[in-house]
């Protein structure tokens, strides 16, 4: 019996090992071409159908297979309709011209720790980006820039124009009030990447956390900017909790699953990229400057008005948003890419080098990447992967922002100036001081430092080894490993010769940050698939694992020696901040895929997690998911034509949110004072029963296809619930306990995604295919065990949010109070997040090689705290500040700035802040192979050249540079809050793109 | 198929390998937490935590309730509601009032401080019960001296005492019997410090009262500021004669500066509040309310001593260039100068005070003359035969100038005396006068949904 097995087993090997060698062999080859305009096209999968064996063609869209008589090819191309042929035994030639697929069914998206599946098959609405949509238009400064108006179901908000990113990404409304990450999990090539905001005491150096505010308001980017977006093959979006169960606890927000570039076979393949343009200011203002009248409205008549008349006759005007807006920043992006192998090895390296300029002088950002990832087939039982990436930024951000008392922010500085200050350096470099303002803003931007340096080491590795395999059935086991390795050094420097520095007792200010992230994870799958009869039956059984480890050190010396900015050469040496973390998840999934001949699809699955994160860190929480998709169109009775997909889909998910590090544990906190040390009772308490946040969804989504795909319409409703969210309950103030971490609220967010693919012409003249996304999201506190309470922002009278049940969390409210309409009593003015969003995309093919394409993207109906009008309101800096108010005289900026100073009506600086943005334009002209081959011969296989733009125009009535903004960065409920920030740039670009 | 299953056992054998045993449980790496069973040295660190909190709310309490009173004004340029919203240009206060956590918050972050010293204390086996007695007797008196400051600012809407479980705090007292509450507190801790045995040690700013007599006298200079906000001028004498009130050797500025005091330091520690260097170009300082200069006695030297004339005045923007800021402290010679929180010229106030109304009137007189002959400014026009109301006059105008900007006494005072109107505040600021600030939403949500 044992040997019977035995041999069985190694007869099975045998045939699957040596299938081909069993049956009769015929040698084909040919070529793929683009239907549309008769290029080649490499990477072209050809497969036989059934199997796993297959070639790839080559850049000149060249293959050869040696295929089994009777067989069936299977051509497939990501974006391409897959095309099969049979062979016969009198075949030696198939050549194939692929047609574009809009709606990507035979796209395989990746849904899960070790499963991907046919797009046609997926029971959720998962938003792809491909590397053409993500960066083959426009370049854009970091990832998540690139990612705007490209999917459905997400409220992406920059936190300002400085160079280098700092992207608010909220996946389906709103997931936490905080606790928790707002921000989906990225993870890369199986990696989980950190996308942290690292901490470098710009806040405190210029003041902005002094004072009255306690949050971080360094304006660092997230660190999902080190990312080279040109090695980016795709990206997959899983929006919600129905589709993102199976990465359990850490996915509420969603999940961002990013592949990159890997070799294809054959030839190798050299792609060079080169693109130069600049960025400029988009939207400046046009502050308003002085006359005589003004200064007497302003300063009277007396003595004080006459010297202010007096130097401005003497010092003459200048426009400020000009001199420190006004630059035109170089950008420069160049890449190389090497792309080749064989059958067993298969390579892509990649170096990328780009640079760009802000639009305020002394800033910028700089990325540099390499990458190899390699492929490596050692038996066709087990094949190896290797992915790695080293990145270098540099990101200098400058000054903007809020401040308090240093003049530390362009912005903020330059609502008070005045545009007759004297302001610009002698011959000698002396700045002189600012009359109106704690600090001459030239000399905050000429001698002020705020740099971050970041070097980060990515890497994956992995094997699949086919364990047994059989006609109908195989298992598996795949094994993929990460590091995440991040290394930050951040340095934010006011010279001692700073007016500012000199009101100082010690004058020099310094922070020196270090911070380290170290993210390994781990994961062991077992896969069995089962075939039997016309149901395939896939069994997934794994674990998980991932530790993350953080350590922040930010030490700050004030009192500077002359030019010095070590810390030895500081008379007054503190810790700003020390901190570590580290925390371990572990999990362990089951999942069962059924698969009815592509008709019907189930999937069923559980997760079942614990963290260290968790109050109680050994209990496991479970999150299951399960879903199915109808394929009607796949049905024999379906006899439409026209209609040649009919998808109904649903699915529900569960997955968690964990808390914060820190904020299970009650800490004391450290206070010197006169010499001792003292241990202080911390203002935080943690509810001894907290358990993490889950939320649950369910989707359900109609999928139809129409005119043979020409034509392709997705619709996705969904409720998402999140329960047990962590809040701070406030106890009594009086209690000397700020916050209570407890499970004390539930919020639904219901919303509905849109998408029409047409390819509305497609002849050999010109092409148009056009992408319409409309999406939106309303969300609601359906429980709330606590008083209602206002969080974040500068206070009540300067606008704040609200978290009250029945309400969207993200509702704005302000002054004045003693209204009766809500818990609080204070007035609601709006919401930060949209009504709803559009994002339209056209691609226009012409004349065989043009290609142009335009993206525009438009957010509706919200509103944002717009603090710098305030303040220019204050420093009568206002465009328009004269003009006469609704009283017929006394100055608009004044009226505005008394009604809310005497009125306490906070709403003249909520503003509406709806928007239509020309994300991306492009035009490319690729030359035709023809002329190439006449030019270069062999050498040159691909010349592309073009134009673009990005977010080359805004049409919005919000009252300041961008709607987009948030002065306390990535926030999972109080963003939208504008002080003076860095203003946005419009992007224009040239692009040479040439293979060899 | 035994290879299958050997296979399958090594698969599942990598997996728990790689992904099961090294899952640990996390403490925070970065802070120690609330143990049970105090050592001496743990409580060491939570009494001088103490200290540390109850130096919080001195800045703002100057700060707020001196612009209040019209002692100072906030040119902090960078936020107007310094200007507009203190100064009450919009007429009143709201809940949760700008920049006034301060003085409620702060000081009871102090009070919990307290509050957790005393249960480790008691709660320790490393003490004996002289030593405890020691602990709890400072931890009261601080406690009572901080709850003193979230009733200054709510007055009327009174506030909490009993804030232990924060989940299950105590009700709103009204004024007058949290008044009494917290000299009950304070009369507790007296009563500790009676057997006290101390075993920790303060910072310099406890120089000569780092005892247990030195404590007691500490304690009782607070019982009897305590008392004359409560009318009992009785109970003010008789704790004045147990405090370090001197009036004999008063006629010199050391004795008059006498008192335990906050300590300030460079980073970690932090700086002195109200330190701003002289003249320096800035737009952010705190400004000697003009009037100050302008009702000064001619060689008090009290202004002399307390007010620098800037060499070129401060204009703030939301203030407008018709109040230029031309006066600033010079009290401190460096940013690490300790302030006393309570000392000797209070003390003497507080017996003219007590005295007048509830004792000898010629002692009254007298006390008010030492602290203007001190100052260079000869015998007050005040007679034992004056009215009241002249005494009032007489004596408030001591306060004002004696305890200038030391925690906004003037605005307390005023409130007190029934005064708080435009005839002793002056509004040149266009501003108005508030008798207390708006409950804050916490408590008020609180008593609306318990």
């Amino acid at each position: 019996m044992k040997s019977l097995y035995k041999s069985l087993w190694l007869g099975l090997l045998a045939t699957f090992m040596f299938v081909t060698a069993y049956s009769q062999e015929l040698s084909i080859n040919g070529t793929v071409t683009d239907s549309y305009n008769g290029e080649p096209l490499g990477g072209v999968n050809v497969i036989i159908k059934g199997t796993s064996t297959g070639t790839i063609t080559d850049i000149n869209g060249v293959y050869q297979l040696s295929v089994p008589d009777g067989s069936t090819i299977v051509f497939s191309f990501i974006g391409f309709k897959s095309v099969e042929r049979a062979v016969s035994s009198s075949t030696t030639t198939i050549d194939v011209a692929l047609v574009e697929d809009v709606t990507n069914l035979e796209e395989i998206v990746v849904t899960g720790l070790a499963s991907s599946i046919k797009r046609s098959n997926l029971a959720n609405a998962v938003s792809s980006i491909n590397a053409d949509e993500l960066r083959g238009n426009t370049t854009q400064s970091t990832l998540d820039n690139a990612m705007f108006g490209k999917m459905t179901g997400v409220n992406m908000v920059s936190n300002g124009g400085a160079p280098g990113g700092g992207v608010n990404v909220q996946l389906r409304g709103i997931s936490t009030l905080g606790a928790g990450s707002s921000q989906p999990l990225y993870i890369i090539d199986g990696v989980y990447v950190d996308n942290s905001v690292i901490r470098n005491g710009r806040t405190q150096v210029n003041g902005a956390s002094g004072g009255q505010s306690t949050a971080t308001q360094d304006d660092a980017s997230n660190r999902i900017a080190d990312i080279n977006p040109d090695d980016i093959e795709s990206i997959e979006i899983l929006k919600g909790p129905s589709a993102a169960a199976i990465y359990g606890t850490r996915a509420n927000a969603g999940v961002i699953i990013i592949t990159t570039k890997r070799g294809t076979p054959g030839q190798t393949k050299i792609s060079y990229k080169q693109d130069i343009g600049w960025n400029e200011a988009l939207n400046l203002q046009g502050f308003e400057g002085w006359d005589d009248a003004k200064i007497e409205t302003v300063d009277g008549t007396g003595a004080t008005g006459d010297a202010e008349k007096a130097a401005l006759l003497a010092n003459g005007e200048n426009d400020w948003e000009q001199v420190l807006y006004g630059e035109k920043g170089m950008i420069s992006n160049s890449q190389i890419g090497v792309s080749g192998g064989t059958d067993r090895t298969r390579f892509y390296i990649s170096g990328g080098y780009q640079t760009e300029e802000g639009i305020v002088k002394e800033t910028g950002f700089e990325r540099y990447s390499v990458r190899a990832n390699i492929d490596h087939t050692i038996s066709p039982k087990l094949n190896l992967t290797l992915s790695t990436n080293y990145a270098k930024t540099e990101t200098r951000r400058g000054f903007t922002g809020n401040q308090n008392n240093t003049g530390g922010s362009l912005g903020y500085n330059i609502a008070y100036t005045r545009s007759y200050a004297d302001l610009f350096p002698d011959a000698n470099g002396i700045y002189p001081d600012n009359p109106y303002f704690n600090d001459n803003p030239l000399a905050i931007r000429d001698l002020g430092r705020n740099e971050e340096n970041v070097d980060r080491f990515i890497a994956a590795g992995g094997f699949n080894w086919k364990i047994f395999q059989s006609a109908n059935s195989q298992v598996q086991f795949s094994f993929n490993g990460g590091v995440d390795f991040l290394s930050s050094r951040s340095f934010v420097y006011f010279p001692e010769i700073l007016q500012h520095q000199r009101a100082l007792a010690n004058p020099g200010d310094v922070m020196h940050g270090k911070q380290e992230n170290l993210n390994t994870n781990a994961q062991a799958f077992l896969t069995w698939n089962l075939q039997s009869g016309a149901i395939n039956f896939n069994t997934q059984v794994g674990t998980t694992w991932l530790q993350q480890s953080r350590d922040l050190l930010l030490t700050r010396g004030r009192g500077l020696s002359a030019g010095q900015t070590n810390l030895a050469w500081a008379q007054v040496v503190s810790v700003q901040q020390d901190s570590e973390a580290d925390v371990i998840d572990q999990g362990l999934v089951v999942q069962e895929e059924i698969n009815w001949d592509d008709k019907i699809i189930a999937t069923l699955g559980i997760r079942m997690d614990r963290s260290t994160l968790n109050r109680d860190q050994n209990k496991f929480y479970a999150f299951p998911k399960f879903s199915t998709a109808a394929n009607i169109a796949n049905f024999d009775f379906w006899t439409v034509s026209q209609i040649n997909q009919l998808k109904v889909r649903v699915a529900y998910g569960e997955t968690g949110g964990l808390p914060a590090f820190g904020n299970t544990f009650e800490s004391l906190t450290s206070q010197l004072i006169g010499g001792q040390l003292g241990s202080q009772v911390g203002g935080r308490a943690v509810d001894a029963n907290l358990v993490p946040e889950t939320a649950s969804e369910l989707e359900l989504g109609l999928d139809m296809g129409f005119f043979d795909n020409t034509l392709g319409f997705e619709f996705t409703y969904y409720q998402k619930t999140v329960n047990d969210l962590i809040l701070d309950q406030q106890p009594v103030e009086s209690s000397g306990i700020a916050a209570i971490a407890t499970n004390a609220a539930d919020l639904e967010n219901k919303g509905i995604e849109l998408a029409i693919n047409y390819q509305v012409l497609r002849n050999t003249n010109v092409s148009w295919f056009t992408r319409l996304m409309y999406w939106s999201n309303d969300v609601e506190i359906t429980r709330l065990d606590i008083p209602a309470y206002n969080i974040g922002g500068f206070g009540p009278s300067l606008g704040t949010y609200m978290i009250a049940k029945g309400y969207s969390p993200t509702t704005i409210v302000g002054n004045p109070s003693g209204q009766t309409d809500n818990p609080l009593g204070r007035t609601v003015y709006g919401d930060r997040l949209p009504d709803y969003q559009i994002s339209w995309y056209n691609e226009v093919k012409f004349l065989q090689n043009f290609t142009f394409n335009v993206l525009f993207h438009s957010a509706q109906g919200h509103k944002n705290i717009n603090l710098s009008a305030l303040l220019w309101d204050d420093g009568a800096t206002t465009p328009g500040w004269s003009e006469p108010g609704s009283d017929g005289s006394t100055p608009f900026g004044l009226e505005r700035l008394l009604d809310w100073a005497v009125n306490g009506n906070t709403g003249v600086y909520i503003q509406d802040a709806s928007y239509i943005k020309l994300r991306e334009v492009g035009l490319y002209y690729t030359v035709p192979q023809s002329i190439l081959a006449s030019a270069f011969g062999d050498g040159i296989t691909r010349i592309k050249v073009g134009v673009s733009g990005n977010n080359l125009a805004l049409w919005s009535d919000y009252g300041s540079y961008d709607p987009e903004v948030s002065n306390f960065g990535i926030q999972a409920v109080t963003s939208a809050i504008e002080v003076t920030p860095y203003p946005s740039s419009r992007r224009m670009m040239f692009h040479l793109a040439v293979d060899f | 198929m035994k290879n299958i299953k050997y296979n399958i056992g090594l698969t599942i054998a990598v997996i728990l390998m790689v992904t099961g045993c090294s899952y640990v449980e996390q403490f925070d790496p970065n802070n120690p937490s609330l143990g049970s069973d105090a050592s001496v040295a743990e409580l060491q660190g939570m009494v001088t935590g103490l200290e540390a909190r109850h130096r919080q709310y001195f800045g703002s309490a100057t700060q707020m309730f001196g612009s209040f009173g019209r002692e100072v004004w906030a040119f902090f340029a960078s936020d107007p509601r310094f200007i507009n919203d203190w100064l009450g240009r919009s007429g009143s206060t709201y809940p949760d009032f700008f920049a006034s956590a301060g003085t409620y918050n702060s000081p009871y972050q102090a009070v919990k401080q307290a509050n957790e010293l005393i249960d480790m204390a008691q709660g320790s086996s490393s003490l004996s019960a002289a030593q405890e007695a020691g602990i709890t007797g400072f931890a009261k008196t601080i406690k009572a001296y901080q709850l003193l400051w979230p009733l200054m600012q709510q007055w009327d809407n009174g506030i909490r005492i009993d804030v232990e479980d924060p989940l299950n705090p105590g009700p709103i007292l009204s004024r007058s019997v949290a008044l009494t509450e917290i000299r009950a507190i304070l009369d507790e801790g007296y009563s500790d410090l009676q057997t006290a045995d101390i075993v920790f040690s303060l910072t310099s700013g406890w120089e000569g009262f780092d005892d247990a007599a030195g404590l007691i006298q500490v304690n009782r200079a607070i019982a009897a500021r305590l008392a004359i906000y409560d009318g009992d001028y009785t109970g003010a004498l008789t704790a004045l004669g147990q405090s370090f009130f001197d009036i004999n050797d008063a006629r010199s500025d050391a004795a008059m500066m006498v008192g335990p005091a906050h300590v300030y330091g460079e980073a970690p520690d932090i700086n002195n509040p109200l330190y701003y260097p002289l003249d320096a170009n800035t737009n952010t300082i705190l400004i000697v309310h003009t009037a100050l200069v302008e009702d000064a006695e001619v060689g008090d030297l009290r202004v002399v001593n307390k007010f620098h004339q800037r060499a070129d005045p401060v204009i703030n923007a939301t203030m407008g260039a018709g109040n230029p800021g031309e006066y600033q402290d010079k009290r401190w010679a460096t940013n690490v100068d300790p302030i006393p929180f309570i000392r000797n010229e209070e003390l003497i106030l507080i017996k003219a005070e007590a005295e007048w109304y509830g004792g000898d009137k010629n002692v009254a007189i007298q006390a008010i003359n030492n602290v203007r002959n001190t100052w260079g400014v000869g015998d007050s026009a005040v007679t034992a035969a004056s009215t009241d109301t002249e005494f009032d006059d007489e004596l408030l105008f001591q306060r004002r100038y004696s305890l200038w900007a030391e925690g906004g006494h003037r605005w307390i005072d005023l409130r007190r005396f029934n005064r708080l109107d435009a005839s002793n505040i002056d509004l040149r600021d266009g501003g108005n006068i508030f008798t207390q600030v708006d409950q804050r939403s916490s408590e008020t949500n609180w008593e609306n949904s318990n």
